[in-house]
């Protein structure tokens, strides 16, 4: 049947179907004359439609919808909240329902015991869902015990009192609390119709408060206005100090209030840090954003964010939004107090204020007039924070304009030229493009900089090597993506590369275990017909089989290259959900609740481990197999003796799932996901903690132990936030992130040549090498290089080097140390010259002569210029190998004619330096620097005359020729690249600047090709420009110190740098080309599906 | 394994039209479906007919544990969670009727059908019969997997997948003709 046949039968049927049953038989029949195969068909149709009651007239059973109605979330609580009025809690006598909520209830009580009527409150918590949460009943009632003391000693005239606690007969933990009679702080601030000073100070009383409890180490948790009340005597008391925690360890409060409405007031006053999951991150600033929040809606009269629209929306507000300031609401509040509420409420507990104390101090300044202590945000935080809500799916107006004006630069730049031609305004929209991306990088957005520069990359306007090329060559540097691979299906976690890094074992939800090829992501094979969970699949040691964990129970073995079932083992009754390799060629498997350790070939039988409680997520053996753990969904990581089965140790009591596992080769350290985001580092002698490491921001999904090339050990997390995180394990140190997949990790791993992490999201796998930056290759120097460059055949880099003594340094490729030449001067050589038909090298020195060293060969070299004291600067051979020209310290341009005469020309006054010449490539021109004037001199070889450029606002300080010679480049303190034209007929005429590099300009190269210029100087920071389109195409930061040279390749592959760091930097411009190739296709598969 | 935030996040990507995300979803759903149904198999803690409001609904408190607000993102885990019972249930029902007597397609006569409880027969027929209103109707099939295996209504089976409540029903009596006569073995 084809579908048309299909709808032709459908629309039969239905019109049958209106038809009286009776006549429906000749209806049909009646439609199809000519078609007697429609009527059969129909026929049939309605018969079966005409069965009443069958199976697929009542849902399966129950179906999915009433659960996701009826999940943990809707707690029954307001229908049984007034079933326990009347009843005795202790002393107390439960007199009404005050208000019912999701974390539970509070009472009106009376002492019955009283004669003085005391009335309290009494907040009833709601039972404890899950009894199998961690820790027993009895113990967790013992920490209420004490914590509860500790609230119970918070004792402050606007904090309510914590009077006693203890738990119902149904193990519903209750608190005591002083009654408060009034109204929220913030209905208390419309009412009185409080002015801006009053509603100041009110809110100073709390501050006051919180400041109390946290000097003690409690925190609120939940301020918010209904948690404030304000007496009728005006005194502000805030309840509930304390109890978000107690009521619920595992803070999953926020996250489970149904948005009817009721709950929503949590949400509204959640910090950033309570929505992105990041836990641990809680601490004293959180309550600072709230009481931030609290003091936006005393101020403004409302809330700090919109709570319309869909939760998300409401969350991404929250996370990403910059409130309004609260004056734009009411115009009499000073812009101080703006900046004060702003600051309380930044996304970073890191920009808040970091105590209440200052926080009050602040608001308390701004009040009475002082300056405040708290900055308005700087541009680039504002540039940050709009940049990362631009990835959000809210770009708000006040976003687009800082964008604008970040920018907007960019676009004055090109205002001028854009007139009114479309392709020069594509060109501009174009760098503007490339430089937002930049911008992204820079501030850690890296997906959307690599998005958005492989759009340019692709785009049809793009030419080979051009300014989108550099900005992805410079993110790989920072961020080395080797390639991205598509793969063929979508992998579960806890998968396996061969040993030779080629293949990947891995599991996928359909076919079970996969064999996946590393190179183009294709499937090479899949294991036995048997269903398995995405961690039930492990590679034997040797690598030659795979074993598959099947859900009924049984554990099968696989030849890894033809797929042959070798061996079948059936262990337990249970679904198996993890497989991992133990010692002697055993396996480790889970259940949900219990561990086997079998080995597929020895004949032993399984050893198995029953009854672990908690729900096994994970589990792994020691290095030596005499003790197995099991991460547990309720928080723990137990170990069991492998022999006996006993349970040796619970670690960790995180209130989440504990569910990834791995253990250090020596077995003495363990580390385990733990609080959701964050990973514990546990030392297995002593049992303890011994660091945490919180740097993910989303939550951990596997956790592995691996070597690096060196044999160092690093652990590697694959995270919900879209990174994979590498630690070393002895310190803890994080060395580095890696992010740039756009969709949480499902895995992540060190490939086994210990150089490279792949990590996997989604159907995507990604290789990164663990170094960024592997395109600088550094060499020592003794002190400050003031040259260095190739011979002409490239094949070796010369430099001058200061150190104990001036010598000159030949680093043949590959050679592992220089030939060093003595030069014999006496003071730092500044430039040389090489002059290979007669195998010299020339030197100037600032010791005022000029030297000549055989090349390659024994110094000292011979004094062929003596000025007598006047230091040199700058040195050039003209091209026919018949003159040096020499710059130094007076203005004077000494031209010695090898063999002959020294002809002396003043270019500048005695006081100007000359710090750069150069020949053009025909010799008709000697190009000059002349500090002083600031000036570009062009000194006609043949007639002597002199032409003179005022080239810079500040001191000049370089400047080089194309290879072409039709441009000369110039630079210095002013920070600008000029270029300008040595075309007859316009030589001198200005053609562009560059404008962008951030510190002065010590040096300048043109790229043999002529298409690039780098540029060096002060600060250490390298940039390269497009000759043409005068964009910096690209900075390296390799050095520490001032750079003062640098020089291309012949070949222009390579730039070699030096300066003051003592390090001679040859940067390969070719590394990150591998790269860009890597993740080429992937990239153009993105586009073309777009 | 999935952590109920990720589930949640999940599902906020795949209500903004994240194609990966829906991708993602329903490997989580299923495997965890699973790896449940499989434990109360095993611990006879149901007996012979699975019980799947109670799997579900331990599959849903695992997996999110939150009530999410955006219906989007909702209707999105309805689908994959109805396309998901339906795998494995029909996986389990094949897995015992292989068991039982070693596979082969069994037809079952139409007065037969109205027999309670369901049978693994009657799964596994529909399974093959929806797989073959898949190649004529695609729609039709999301129709009976949220009405058979996700218990919805019309109505709201209108909702999820953004038709009308008349275009709902009309499908859902052509789709049930036509799984009852496939599965009933009727020539056509």
């Amino acid at each position: 049947m084809t579908p048309e046949r299909w709808a032709q039968i459908e629309d039969l049927l239905h019109r049958a179907l209106e038809q009286p049953a009776e006549a429906r038989p000749g209806y049909v029949r009646d439609a199809c004359a000519d078609d007697s195969a429609l009527g059969r068909e129909v026929c049939s149709l309605l018969d079966a439609a005409g069965v009443a009651d069958c199976f697929l007239d009542a849902p399966v059973a129950g179906g999915v919808r009433s659960v996701l109605e009826t999940g943990r979330v809707v707690e029954p609580l307001t229908e049984n909240a007034g079933a326990l009025v009347g009843e005795r809690f202790g002393p107390y006598v439960i007199l009404s329902v005050i208000a019912s909520g999701g974390m539970g209830t509070v009472y009106a009580a009376r002492r019955a015991d009283d004669a003085f009527e005391k009335r309290v409150a009494i907040k009833v918590a709601r039972p404890p869902l899950d009894e199998s949460q961690p820790g027993g009943h009895a113990e967790r009632l013992a920490r209420f015990a004490i914590e509860r003391q500790v609230l119970a000693d918070l004792d402050h005239p606007c904090i309510a009192r914590l009077l006693d606690g203890g738990a119902t007969p149904s193990g519903a933990p209750y608190f005591v609390m002083e009654f408060v009679d009034g109204v929220p702080i913030d209905a208390y601030c419309e009412r009185g119709r409080l002015g801006v000073s009053e509603r100041g100070r009110l809110f100073l009383r709390v501050c006051d408060a919180v400041r109390e409890a946290h000097q003690r180490l409690i925190l609120h948790r939940d301020i918010k206005p209904g948690n404030i009340l304000v007496r009728a005597d005006g005194t502000p008391k805030l309840l509930d100090f304390g109890l978000a925690k107690l009521m619920d360890p595992g803070h999953t409060a926020e996250f489970t209030h149904s948005v009817d409405g009721r709950f929503m007031g949590t949400i509204a006053y959640a910090a950033p840090e309570q929505l992105t999951g990041a836990h641990a991150k809680q601490d004293t600033r959180t309550d600072i954003y709230a009481l931030g929040l609290v003091l936006y809606r005393l101020l403004a009269g409302r809330h700090a964010y919109p709570m319309t629209g869909t939760m998300t929306e409401v969350l991404a507000r929250i996370t990403d939004v910059i409130p309004d300031p609260p004056s734009t609401h009411v115009h009499t509040i000073p812009a101080d107090l703006d900046t004060v509420v702003l600051k309380a409420l930044a996304k970073e507990p890191s920009r808040r204020y970091q105590s209440v104390g200052e926080f009050a101090a602040d608001v308390e300044r701004a009040l009475v007039g002082d300056a405040v202590l708290a900055r308005a945000d700087s541009r680039w935080y504002m540039l940050r924070k709009t940049v990362r809500s631009y990835r959000g799916p809210i770009a708000t107006a006040a976003a687009l304009l800082v964008l604008l004006a970040a920018f907007g630069g960019v676009m004055a730049n090109q205002a001028s030229r854009l007139a009114d031609r479309s392709a020069e305004l594509t060109r501009a929209l174009r760098s503007s493009n490339i430089a937002r991306a930049r911008a992204l990088a820079a501030t850690g957005s890296v997906t959307e900089a690599e998005k958005l520069l492989w759009r340019e990359y692709l785009s049809p306007l793009a030419r080979p090597h051009d300014e989108a090329y550099w900005a992805l060559w410079e993110l790989y540097a920072e961020r080395p993506a080797l390639r991205t691979t598509d793969l063929a299906l979508l992998p579960g976690d806890m998968a396996s590369p061969t040993p030779d890094g080629s293949r990947l074992l891995a599991c996928e939800h359909e076919r079970g275990a996969v064999l996946l090829n590393l190179q183009d992501g294709s499937l090479l094979r899949v294991y036995g017909p048997h269903t398995a969970t995405t961690r039930a699949v492990a590679l034997s040691a040797d690598a030659a089989s795979v074993v598959v964990g099947d859900d009924q129970g049984a554990l099968h073995t696989f030849r890894i290259d033809d797929g042959v079932e070798t061996a079948t083992l059936s262990i337990t009754d249970a679904p198996i959900i993890s497989v991992t390799r133990g010692p002697g060629g055993s396996y480790v498997c889970a259940t949900l609740n219990s561990i086997v350790v079998a080995n597929p070939f020895s004949g032993e039988p399984p050893r198995t481990i029953d009854g672990i409680p908690g729900d096994i997520r994970h589990a792994i053996a020691s290095p030596d197999g005499a003790r197995v753990f099991a991460a547990c969904n309720d928080g723990h990581v137990r170990a069991y003796d492998t022999a006996t089965g006993l349970l040796q140790a619970a670690y960790l009591q995180s209130p989440r799932w504990t569910s990834t596992l791995a253990i250090s080769r020596d077995g003495r350290t363990l580390v385990a996901d733990t609080d959701g985001a964050d990973v514990a580092v546990i030392d297995l002698e002593s049992g303890r903690v011994v660091r945490t490491l919180r740097n993910a921001t989303g939550w951990v999904r596997t956790l592995r132990i691996q070597p690096d090339s060196r044999g160092r050990e690093r652990i590697i997390a694959s995270s919900f936030d879209k990174s994979a995180y590498l630690w070393d394990l002895e310190t803890g140190a994080l060395l580095h992130a890696f992010p740039g997949l756009d969709v949480p990790l499902i895995d992540a791993f060190i490939l086994p040549d210990g150089e490279h992490i792949a990590a996997i999201g989604g159907r995507l796998l990604r290789e990164w090498e663990i170094e960024p930056e592997r395109c600088f290759h550094r060499r020592p120097a003794p002190g400050n290089v003031f040259y260095a460059a190739y011979t002409p055949d490239g094949s070796a880099l010369i430099t001058a080097n200061a150190g104990d003594e001036e010598t000159i340094a030949v680093w043949e490729a590959r050679a592992a140390a220089p030939t060093i030449t003595s030069t014999g001067h006496t003071n730092y050589v500044v430039a040389c010259a090489l002059d290979l038909p007669r195998g010299l090298i020339y030197s100037a020195s600032y010791d005022g002569t000029v030297r000549a060293s055989p090349f390659r060969g024994e110094g000292p070299g011979k004094v062929i210029v003596d000025t007598g004291g006047v230091a040199l600067n700058s040195l050039a051979l003209s091209p026919d190998g018949r003159t040096l020209a020499v710059g130094g310290d007076n203005g004077m341009l000494r031209l010695h004619h090898l063999g002959a005469e020294t002809e002396t020309i003043s270019i500048g006054p005695a006081s100007a330096r000359i710090p750069s010449i150069q020949y053009t490539p025909d010799g008709r021109f000697i190009a000059a620097a002349v500090t002083g004037l600031e000036q570009l001199v062009l000194i006609d070889t043949a007639s002597h005359t002199i032409r003179r450029i005022p080239a810079h606002s500040q001191t000049i300080r370089a400047l080089r020729v194309n290879p072409a010679g039709t441009i000369v480049a110039t630079a210095g303190d002013d920070r600008l690249i000029r270029l300008w034209s040595l075309k007859p007929g316009e030589a001198g005429r200005l053609l562009r600047t560059l404008r962008g590099h951030e510190q002065d300009i010590f040096t300048l190269d043109v790229s043999p090709d002529g298409t690039m210029i780098a540029s060096a100087g002060r600060a250490g920071v390298i940039k390269l420009w497009g000759t043409e389109s005068g964009a910096c195409l690209l900075t390296l930061r390799p050095h520490t110190d001032m750079v003062f040279t640098l020089a291309f390749s012949p070949d222009g592959h390579t730039l070699v740098s030096a300066g003051r760091d003592r390090s001679i930097v040859q940067t390969d411009l070719t590394y990150y080309d591998s790269h860009i190739r890597g993740n080429l296709d992937h990239e153009r598969g993105v586009l073309a599906a777009e | 394994m999935p952590s109920p935030e990720e589930v949640t996040q999940i599902l906020h990507n795949v209500a903004k039209g994240d194609s990966d995300a829906a991708a993602q979803l329903f490997p989580l759903v299923y495997d965890e479906l699973r790896r449940l149904a499989g434990s109360y198999f095993t611990n006879e803690r149901i007996d012979h007919t699975l019980q799947p409001t109670a799997l579900v609904h331990e599959a849903f408190i695992r997996l999110v544990r939150t009530e999410d607000a955006s219906w989007e993102s909702r209707a999105h885990f309805y689908r994959v969670a109805a396309l998901a019972m339906r795998r494995v249930l029909v996986n389990h029902a094949r897995d015992r009727k292989r068991a039982k007597r070693g596979g082969g397609a069994v037809r079952v006569p139409l007065e037969g059908l109205s027999e309670e409880p369901t049978r693994d027969e009657d799964l596994v027929a529909l399974d093959d019969a929806l797989e073959r209103l898949a190649d004529l109707d695609e729609r039709k099939v999301h129709v009976v997997q949220l009405r058979y295996f996700g218990g919805f209504t019309i109505e709201e089976t209108a909702t999820i997948l953004g038709i009308s409540p008349a275009q709902t029903k009309r499908d859902w009596t052509a789709a049930r003709a036509f799984l009852l006569r496939e599965i009933s073995g009727d020539p056509s």
